[in-house]
């Protein structure tokens, strides 16, 4: 039976809204479809239709129509919600106020009644129960519990959705996936099916909180007559169509109460870190050369979220140095437990030979089973560190004080360079720099063409070599005579405008006797072995002669 | 007569050192508008230099003239193209400008050894090596009168040299961009009213100027799209061009 309800409140304005819904009383975990219509009007986007505890809606879609009566035309928008009845009672959906365009519009309210579930109406859907739990009602602040939803049903199961419930107080563990399996049991000589949901959640907000209610929609073959029945498995042989019912179930809500962790016993060095863990650190090799390093597997594993965490570095130590590779983080559901653990590769270089002691790790946690804090250590492990490498050792260090600590530099701000103030300024443009280029070129350019200038205006003087000769005659006697002839030739070539070395005693005769008796005593006191005293007078005072 | 053109050179920098030194202490003691001044003087008195470039640059910089200062940096950064701080500011101005458009690339044709050293130093260094050269030359005219041996391949490669570093800084002295001072500026297609505007531009907007037309700068963007713009809106990044007094700094 579907039962229309209508109601019209806003209408002096010309946009209207309406709120009506197919049916007003329904069962737990049934739904009901509720549909919100802006009657000329628009709204911005998809309104939120609010509901009371027991119920739950969720939004479905929208649609569009115009109509056109006695010559004035509708325009209708429908916003379809779905809701479900989640708790016993009586609840209202509504009343709806939007904006729209330049008014705010509202609805009225429609009250809906949620009756229990009766014990034959799960039976004889197919749809056992629903039942939702905490690991844990009473957690401590950080602590990882399971959500565990548990969907039972009698008939076989074509699809499942579900909703999950609001978690007030907790988030959902980060690295952790929900957890889904499926199994038959026996109840009541029964074999019903079970489907199980985990959901990791940690406890972020202290209080008294509570979870509401899950969802879960099952969907089931559909009973028909035999005779529907036979034309229609001839197209579901082919695939093509199944006739399918949903039936829907709700957990019930759970209050639960948050712990805040305790101040007494905190440490300072507080990981963050709530739940049951170990650590387990393993060196790659117990003996290690001087020069080079060695990889410690650290393993921290616990029943508590590790998302985010992060190992403290280890305290400065000038045996050795260590770098940390990035810390990896798994994290899962296995048997209804949930486990993490956090893997980190810490590579240790040794400063010096002999036994190397790297102390332990040690981490404060907070335990939940023994309701206090405590401190994880591994053991300290000693490394053989041997001689290596000729020079390795010099390699590692930074020099020979104490190995360096304190922190990268870090930006805080970023702005623009100041002035050199002590810069010696000019005019270092193509204008300023080109008097100077200019006179670069000039100056030798002048040079040059002075030397030319110079080598045109002033002809050498022919005679300058012949006098410059004779001021310059060798002490040996052969040379000396050699050097004679060689002046007396130039001279004799430069008063007969000719070549020195083409002179013969027929040229020479020009010059007239004194010069002829010149030629022959230097040819015969150098080639004939003849002593003439008086040859270099007589040569200087021919060179000194009339040109 | 090299001696003579260097005491010039040296007495005509005396003001500007003194000016220069004047702008550095304002701006040190936090009197932006007063550095400004004393930077500009520092140029009007001849000293066209990097340093006196940044510091205009960063004067304009700390008064909120962002186009103002990047075209001062700019004019220092041709100057001196490897100067890691002034281009440290560019790159810091450039962060924050409204028009993202890659700054107009450096033409320097073949002559790649533009992107280190200055136009003006490259002219020097070319005349440096023709004089060498000619000085050479004229060594050798007279050794040969005097009937010794001369060089003239040396002095021919010297001369190459000297001319081909001469052309380069000619050639990147010439190379002509803009920046953007006024907040918005129309870019339109043609001067008078026929024209249409084809886009806008943002204070420190970086372009290429293509044609001076009077009281307005024909520019070009990376996609070769071409506007006129009012001349008194950018300010060349010529640093042998006169720095303008633009509309902020006027006020």
């Amino acid at each position: 039976m579907s039962v229309l309800l209508l109601l019209l409140l806003s209408v002096a304005s010309a946009a209207q809204l309406r709120l009506q819904a197919d049916d007003t009383t329904l069962v737990q975990g049934q739904r009901v479809s509720v549909q919100l219509q802006v009657i000329d009007g628009s709204l911005a986007g998809a309104p939120s239709l609010p509901v009371g505890e027991g119920l739950r809606a969720t939004y479905q879609g929208q649609s569009s129509s115009f109509s056109w009566v006695n010559g004035k035309s509708t325009r209708i928008t429908a916003y379809d919600f779905s809701v479900s009845g989640l708790e016993e009672g009586v609840w209202t959906v509504g009343p709806v106020r939007v904006q729209s365009e330049a008014e705010v519009i509202s609805s009225g309210e429609i009250t809906l009644t949620v009756g229990a579930r009766g014990e034959g109406d799960a039976a004889a859907t197919g749809a056992g129960g629903v039942v939702g739990v905490l690991s844990d009602d009473r957690p401590w602040l950080g602590e990882t519990v399971l959500y565990t939803l548990e969907y039972i049903h009698t008939d076989p199961l074509l699809d499942v959705r579900w909703s999950p419930p609001d978690y007030d107080g907790f988030v959902q563990e980060r690295v952790a996936e929900a957890g889904q399996r499926r199994y038959d049991r026996i109840e009541n000589g029964v074999t019903v099916g079970v489907l199980e949901i985990v959901q990791p959640l940690v406890a972020v907000g202290e209080g008294k909180r509570t979870v509401s209610p899950a969802l879960v929609t099952g969907v089931f073959r559909a009973e028909e007559s035999r005779r529907r029945r036979g034309r229609r498995d001839l197209f579901e042989d082919f695939g093509l169509t199944t006739n399918v019912r949903e039936e829907q179930l709700s957990a019930s809500a759970l209050p639960i109460e948050i712990r805040p962790l305790p101040d007494a016993g905190r440490p300072d060095d507080f990981s963050g870190l709530v739940g049951q863990f170990s650590l387990d650190v393993r060196p790659s090799a117990t003996q290690v050369a001087l020069g080079e390093s060695l990889t410690l597997d650290v393993r921290l594993v616990g029943t508590g979220t590790l998302a985010g965490f992060e190992l403290p570095p280890p305290a400065e130590d000038p045996a050795y140095r260590a770098y940390d590779d990035e810390i990896e983080v798994q994290a899962q559901v296995r048997d209804g437990v949930f486990r993490a653990q956090a893997r980190l590769k810490r590579a240790i270089v040794p400063a010096a030979e002999g036994i190397l002691e790297v102390p332990g790790i040690a981490l404060s946690v907070f335990d939940p089973e023994a309701e206090a804090y405590t401190t994880i250590t591994s053991a300290p492990l000693k490394i053989e560190v041997v001689p290596g490498e000729a020079g390795a050792s010099e390699v590692q260090r930074f020099g020979d004080g104490p190995t360096p600590t304190g922190n990268e530099v870090t930006a805080q701000g970023d702005d623009i360079l100041p002035v050199p103030g002590a810069a010696s300024v000019g005019d270092r443009s193509l204008q300023g720099v080109a008097p100077l280029a200019v006179g670069l070129v000039a100056a030798p350019g002048l040079l040059w063409l002075a030397v030319l200038a110079a080598g045109r205006r002033r002809p050498e003087d022919p005679w300058k070599p012949v006098h410059a000769a004779l001021r310059g005659l060798p002490t040996d006697p052969t040379a000396r005579l050699a050097a004679l002839e060689g002046v007396f030739r130039e001279a004799a070539g430069l008063r007969l405008s000719r070549a020195a070395p083409g002179l013969d005693e027929s040229a020479i005769s020009a010059l007239g006797d004194v010069a002829v008796a010149l030629y022959r005593d230097l040819v015969a006191a150098r080639y004939g072995g003849a002593e003439v005293s008086d040859l270099e007078a007589r040569v200087r005072s021919f060179v000194e002669g009339p040109r | 007569m090299i001696a003579v053109l260097w005491l010039g050179v040296a007495l005509a920098g005396g003001d500007a050192q003194e000016q220069f030194a004047a702008g550095v202490g304002s701006l040190r003691a936090g009197d932006a508008p007063t550095a400004e001044l004393a930077f500009r003087e520092a140029l009007s008195s001849g000293a066209r230099d990097p340093a006196v470039y940044h510091g205009l640059g960063n004067a304009l910089f700390r008064q909120d003239e962002v186009g103002a200062a990047l075209a001062a940096w700019r004019r220092g950064q041709r100057l001196a193209p490897a100067n890691g701080d002034l281009g440290a500011n560019i790159e810091h101005a450039r962060a924050g400008l409204e028009d993202r458009l890659e700054p107009p690339a450096a033409d320097h044709g073949p002559f790649f050894w533009l992107s280190w050293i200055a136009p003006g130093r490259a002219v020097l260094l070319g005349a440096l090596s023709a004089g060498l050269a000619l000085f050479l030359g004229a060594l050798g005219t007279r050794r040969r009168r005097r009937g010794g041996r001369s060089r003239p391949g040396m002095v021919v490669g010297l001369g190459m040299v000297g001319v081909v570093l001469a052309a380069s800084g000619w050639r990147g002295a010439s190379d002509a961009s803009v920046v953007v001072v006024d907040a918005r500026v129309a870019a339109r297609s043609a001067l008078g009213g026929e024209g249409v505007t084809l886009f806008e531009l943002h204070e420190g907007a970086e372009l290429r100027a293509l044609e001076v037309d009077r009281d307005h700068v024909l520019v070009s963007l990376p996609d070769d799209r071409k506007g006129w713009v009012p001349a008194d809106a950018v300010v060349s990044t010529d640093p042998a061009a006169s720095f303008p007094q633009t509309s902020a700094s006027a006020q």
